[in-house]
């Protein structure tokens, strides 16, 4: 559960468990749950909440906080209430602008973020780099990327003699999956023609031709009509390309699917 | 090729009392130690994972830390390779010619 409390910077007093610090240079020697928010703008006050604050003054940081998050942490030393950051804004001019936030905890840095990859057009560009085809590979590929406001639009052909239909849409930054347990993703309007095989891939292979699929650590490949793959990355640490991948077939044709939100979600492993 | 799994859909090399016969190229040329190390599942079947959390085929998956079953597979390319060496020596042939 999520709670909100405001505090004017220095107004807290003892008591907290974590510092907001501001800058554009990380901390060097941070303590557990410093949270550094990279901006060259001075944090006049910082607010928790699951809405931004209504009045409020230059300057100030707004965390949005969730039922979960990748960096929760406790706000007090001695009581209990947890805080669940999912991302960071700051009050400039009279608007609000993101930024990004990374929170000290256990001996590492770790941006906070709500484990979203990609949500109905917003492509958390902070985490992800954006989301575009692997261009990486020889030989002629007949898939496409449109972006809508609200969706992807992935379409993958083969075309006998001129290009084969393999391809892979993916997350620009590799992701680390350390500490996530599954990926999944909300489709719609999925079509896969008859040979031409398209997953969910984990992979090293950062290539538009089909060793990004058959190379993948893991995969749970689409269906026509499917509206929601799941893949199961419990096995696997660290970084790696992540995003959808197609294996070229045999017989002419075209497959494709619309992309509405991908998602990382955490868990003990 | 042919693989066999369990009611959990963990992986074998070798078929045994219980197991299903799954055929897929996913494993070529993978070690048994790099297969025994995954699940699939396959298509129009599903898997619950210890918390809940449902997956549905086809899903490929490790379930040992991948990283070990990498390990395994290198260490399974090196020995292919040296094994390929020594009978090329044999055969007198070099890989220079």
């Amino acid at each position: 559960m999520s709670d909100a409390f405001i505090f004017r910077r220095g107004g807290a007093g003892g008591g907290l468990n974590f510092k907001v610090v501001g800058g554009t240079t990380q901390p060097a020697n941070p303590k557990e749950n410093t949270i550094w928010v990279n901006t060259p703008t001075e944090i006049t006050g910082w607010a928790f909440s699951a809405a931004e604050p209504t009045e409020p003054i230059p300057g100030m940081v707004f965390f949005e906080t969730e039922g979960t998050s990748s960096t929760e942490f406790n706000a007090f030393k001695e009581n209990m209430l947890s805080v669940y950051p999912v991302s960071t804004s700051q009050y400039v001019g009279d608007a609000w602008e993101p930024k990004t936030a990374m929170i000290y905890q256990k001996g590492a840095w770790a941006e906070l973020t709500s484990g979203m990859l990609y949500d109905t057009g917003n492509e958390f560009t902070a985490l992800t780099g954006g989301w575009a085809l692997a261009t990486a590979g020889s030989g002629t590929h007949g898939d496409s990327l449109t972006k809508g406001t609200n969706r992807m639009y992935f379409s993958t052909s083969f075309v006998l003699g001129s290009h084969f239909a393999a391809g892979f849409l993916r997350a620009n930054n590799q992701i680390d999956v350390t500490d996530i347990t599954s990926i999944y993703a909300e489709l719609s309007d999925v079509s896969i023609t008859s040979d031409i095989e398209i997953a969910l891939v984990v992979t090293d292979d950062n290539v538009f031709t089909p060793t990004a699929l058959r190379n993948a650590l893991a995969r749970a490949d689409l269906s026509t009509g499917a509206d929601i793959v799941r893949l199961d990355v419990s096995g696997i640490t660290g970084k790696h390309w992540v995003g959808f991948a197609a294996e070229y077939g045999t017989v002419a044709g075209s497959s494709k699917f619309y992309v509405y939100k991908v998602a990382s979600v955490r868990g003990g492993k | 090729m042919t693989i066999y799994i369990n009611s959990d859909f963990k992986c074998y090399t070798e078929n045994a009392d219980g197991l299903t016969e799954i055929e897929t190229d996913f494993f070529d040329g993978k070690c048994r130690t790099f297969i025994e190390g995954y699940r699939f599942v396959p298509d129009g079947q599903t898997w619950t994972r210890e918390d809940g959390v449902v997956f549905a085929g086809e899903m490929i998956a490790p379930w040992k830390p991948y990283f070990e079953l990498d390990q395994a597979q290198r260490e399974y390319e090196r020995e292919q390779a040296a094994d390929m060496q020594a009978a090329l020596e044999i055969l007198g042939v070099s890989v220079d010619e």
